[in-house]
């Protein structure tokens, strides 16, 4: 992307006590409206109020027409700024400062670049474009909402995320990659279906528990494997998204509880799981 | 109080229990009646303009499962149905809601009311949570409404039959209805909730015995339907047939039809079998799956005491939700997502599952041909009832398809285009030529539902029935709805008027005011000593048996906003 963006501040103008639905403030909605229109067309919720949006924010730069030369920045932010470019297709925003629920949720492409804590459901269901985490996340990352069926879940696109995330991150995934550089918390990758997650970081438990396809790859701690999972070799290295990640690793094959056939892929780090030697034991049993 | 007064001038009328055939006619409206037209003030009353415009009596729905614990179920496992559902409060006007296949209340209210729909039936609900059943229908707004109590797999009833005592089971019958305010007895897949409770009893068939009591399904049906005519309820009994949703149960069907043969007077309808679609199966397994809608609307056409209604389905989502557990635990298991069950404490038992209908699926294909044929085929329209067993064959918002598949040859052949190839060599429909016309649609939709409920208000534009009216901006005098059923499907989904009690609710497709609806129940009338005799027996059992106590069980008449009674038996 060229580095000629057209940048457009926007700066709360109180305090938010309740939050912000901030659903229809992207780009495609922003790209070729004047600084008047653009402030009182679009609309935000305030709580349960349907208010303008100049009545809540102070908006500086002028939008260009590609609304993927658009970079929105949003600044000071909070947390109670929910659905920051839920859905968004293009261009670019930039949240400094916290951020609340449903981040990029739906988004189908463009980049969200956050320097704070998120809430929970950041790129849930998402299919195309990349987010990124300057601190931790909450709850299901990428994950795909709740009631869904099998169709449902993330079906492309990246999410980096530098801090911790916490539960079900990419649950019911289908396709794309999540890269946790901290650390998550039980059921990562549940009901995966395809695509890959990284965890640098420790993750408690519960890991995969239902995946039948996809990879994950966690360099730190687990405490524990599901019993649904079996040891299927040891490997030095893997690839996340092209990126070459050393190990070594275990690599286990689940999880049988879900179906007959399953292509589930985990890969856990040996040298920091000295717990699980006795999957190494088996191994090398069938190797000798 | 200034007397409301609306003059419905032009409109052409379809009113069929009048006899009244697209005649252009005005209508007055006084107090929430029909009245002659010398009787309002011109000069005082609201005109409306309905020249080349559609006035019929309001919508009846006699089977939608739109309030009570299972569909409170429903709304609770599918939080997936109302994320992209949503209508928004408008301060002073409606309420907000969510859902889809299994809306909210208000949604319910509103959207039957923007249909022109102004009486609908919750068909199905166990008499132990009826309070909560009654206390969703109260927040259900504009529409009026009614309970179904289940009654198959009721412990006392069951025990009355056994013994042959219909005197008895008549009064405990009667008292139940008055007690839950209920309106008509139910019968779910007859007396499976008893192998359930063991759960067993899928396909439980019309002579199998139902330990430990010494009865079968068809002394079930057969019992409570004397019971009815005893009692001269105003709804026949209501049955959904066993073995539902199995292949090659067309033949429990008949067999159930047969069975209730005679035991009404002549010419009187003994029997209605609901969501008939899912009960005229041939075939052996799911993989020859045919249609046997001809066999059954053949026999439908040759007596005169069983009406149907459909449960067509509608290509999309649905939520099946049914009294009949074991079969919702079987598809659950097809299905391969969600399933809740319920109930089996509380005198009936209940499964949801969630479903999508394709129309390249086989059997979904057939399942859609079914619905449709015995609609055709059925020759007189008074014995079918437009339905789509809500949210069991699809969501209710889509009956103007339904009603655009009826009335036009060229809407069904779009839909026939896209079907599963190998399902229409299995199928009658596309050969069929019948296409319903206006009236036939007006009965199938008001008059023949209100004139089986026996709600003598309801359902026609006669002096002295209630004023519920549904203008429709299309005019059949001028466009061939036939060659055009987008028309049909427009007019219909979005009535340019809807009055209820003499007031107007939906004004362009648009609710413009929220009203709360009347509730009916039945008082049937019993002597006092057997009744006494049979409450006495009830309240010891009582005791012995139920989780809360007699008095508790009965709902009092101030729980309910606006309830009217119906005296059985006329008068």
């Amino acid at each position: 992307m060229s580095e000629e963006l057209c940048e457009i501040i926007i700066k709360p103008k109180k305090a938010f006590r309740v939050p912000v639905d901030m659903e229809l403030i992207k780009p495609e909605n922003i790209a070729g409206k004047t600084l008047n229109e653009l402030l009182n067309e679009l609309t935000v919720y305030e709580g349960n109020r349907e208010r303008k949006f100049g009545e809540l924010f102070d908006v500086k730069g002028e939008p260009v027409s590609d609304a993927s030369k658009i970079r929105l920045i949003i600044e000071p932010s909070t947390r109670k700024l929910w659905s920051i470019g839920m859905g968004m297709t293009t261009g670019e925003i930039v949240v400094k400062g916290d951020a609340g629920h449903y981040i990029g949720a739906k988004m189908r492409g463009g980049k969200i670049v956050i320097y704070g804590k998120t809430g929970s459901w950041i790129g849930a269901e998402m299919s195309g474009g990349t987010i990124e985490v300057h601190g931790d996340a909450g709850d299901y990352v990428g994950a795909r909402f709740r009631g869904k069926g099998s169709e449902a879940g993330m079906t492309g696109g990246m999410i980096i995320i530098h801090g911790n995330a916490g539960v079900e991150v990419g649950r019911g995934m289908i396709k794309g990659t999540i890269m946790i550089y901290g650390s998550c918390l039980e059921f990562l990758g549940a009901n995966m279906k395809g695509g890959s997650i990284l965890v640098k970081g420790n993750c408690p438990g519960r890991v995969g528990s239902g995946m039948t396809g996809g990879k994950i790859v966690i360099c730190g701690h687990v405490n524990s494997i599901l019993p649904s999972f079996y040891i299927d070799d040891k490997v030095d290295k893997t690839k996340v998204k092209g990126n070459v990640i050393e190990g070594p690793f275990y690599l286990f094959i689940g999880d049988y509880m879900a179906a007959p056939k399953v292509y589930g892929r985990l890969f856990i780090s040996i040298p920091s799981n000295p717990h699980l030697k006795r999957f190494l034991e088996l191994i090398e049993e069938v190797e000798a | 109080m200034i007397p409301n007064q609306i003059l419905i001038k032009n409109g052409i009328v379809y009113d069929p229990i009048n006899k009244v055939n697209g005649e252009k006619m005005d209508i007055a409206i006084k107090n929430g009646k029909i009245v002659e037209i010398s009787q309002i003030d011109k000069s005082k009353a609201k005109i409306i303009d309905a020249s080349g415009k559609i006035v019929m009596p309001g919508g009846v729905d006699l089977h939608s499962h739109i309030a009570g614990p299972k569909v409170n179920l429903g709304r609770l496992m599918r939080p997936e149905d109302h994320y992209d559902y949503v209508m928004k409060l408008v301060p002073g006007i409606r309420r907000s809601g969510s859902g889809y296949t299994v809306p909210s209340t208000t949604i319910a209210g509103y959207k039957y009311a923007e249909m022109g729909y102004t009486t609908v039936i919750e068909p199905a609900s166990p008499p132990l949570k009826n309070r909560h059943t009654h206390e969703e229908l109260d927040d259900t707004p504009i529409i009026d409404k009614a309970v179904f109590i289940l009654m198959d797999s009721n412990w006392f009833i069951l025990k009355y039959l056994e013994s042959n005592d219909i005197e008895k089971c008549a009064a405990y019958v009667a008292w139940l209805l008055e007690a839950t305010k209920g309106y008509a007895i139910k019968l779910v897949d007859p007396g499976v909730a008893i192998p359930w409770i063991r759960g067993k009893g899928y396909g439980l068939d019309l002579d199998d015995q139902i330990p430990p009591f010494n009865l079968t399904p068809r002394e079930i049906v057969t019992g409570l339907c004397k019971v009815n005519e005893k009692l001269k309820l105003p709804h026949p009994i209501h049955v959904h047939c066993n073995k539902l949703g199995i292949p090659g149960n067309y033949t429990t069907t008949l067999n159930t039809m047969k069975a209730v043969s005679g035991l009404a007077g002549e010419d009187k309808v003994a029997m209605h079998v609901t969501h008939v679609q899912f009960n005229s199966y041939g075939g052996v397994s799911w993989g020859n799956l045919k249609s046997r809608a001809e066999e059954i609307a053949k026999y439908v056409n040759s007596v005169n005491h069983i009406t149907l209604d459909l449960g067509q389905i509608i290509f999309g989502e649905a939520t099946t939700m049914t009294a009949d557990a074991p079969f919702e635990f079987a598809l659950f298991h097809m299905t391969k997502w969600k399933w809740g069950g319920a109930e089996v404490e509380a005198e009936a038992a209940a499964g949801i599952v969630p479903f999508r209908y394709k129309a390249k699926n086989y059997v979904h294909a057939i399942q859609w041909c079914i619905g449709l044929e015995v609609a055709l085929l059925v020759k007189n329209p008074w014995k079918v009832v437009l339905t789509t067993d809500h949210p069991n064959g699809g969501p209710f918002q889509k009956y103007p398809e339904v009603i655009a598949w009826l009335m036009s040859r060229k809407a069904r052949s779009k839909v026939i285009e896209k079907l599963n190839s190998r399902a229409l060599r299995e199928v009658v429909l596309p050969s069929i030529e019948r296409e319903y016309d206006l009236y036939e649609i007006a009965i199938i939709t008001r008059a023949g539902p209100a004139k089986l409920l026996g709600l003598e208000s309801k359902g026609h534009l006669g002096i002295g029935a209630d004023a519920d009216i549904a203008i429709y901006d299309v005019n059949p005098l001028e466009v061939d709805l036939s060659e055009n059923p987008e028309l049909i499907i427009k007019a219909f989904s979005k009535a340019l008027y809807t009055i209820k009690n003499g007031e107007i609710v939906v004004k362009n497709g648009e609710v413009v005011k929220h009203i709360y609806g009347t509730t009916y129940y039945v008082k049937a009338k019993v002597e006092d000593e057997l009744m006494n005799q049979v409450l006495g027996e009830v309240k010891n059992k009582f005791k012995e048996w139920y989780t809360v106590s007699f008095e508790n069980y009965e709902i009092k008449d101030h729980e309910i906003r606006n309830l009217k009674p119906i005296t059985a038996g006329g008068a």
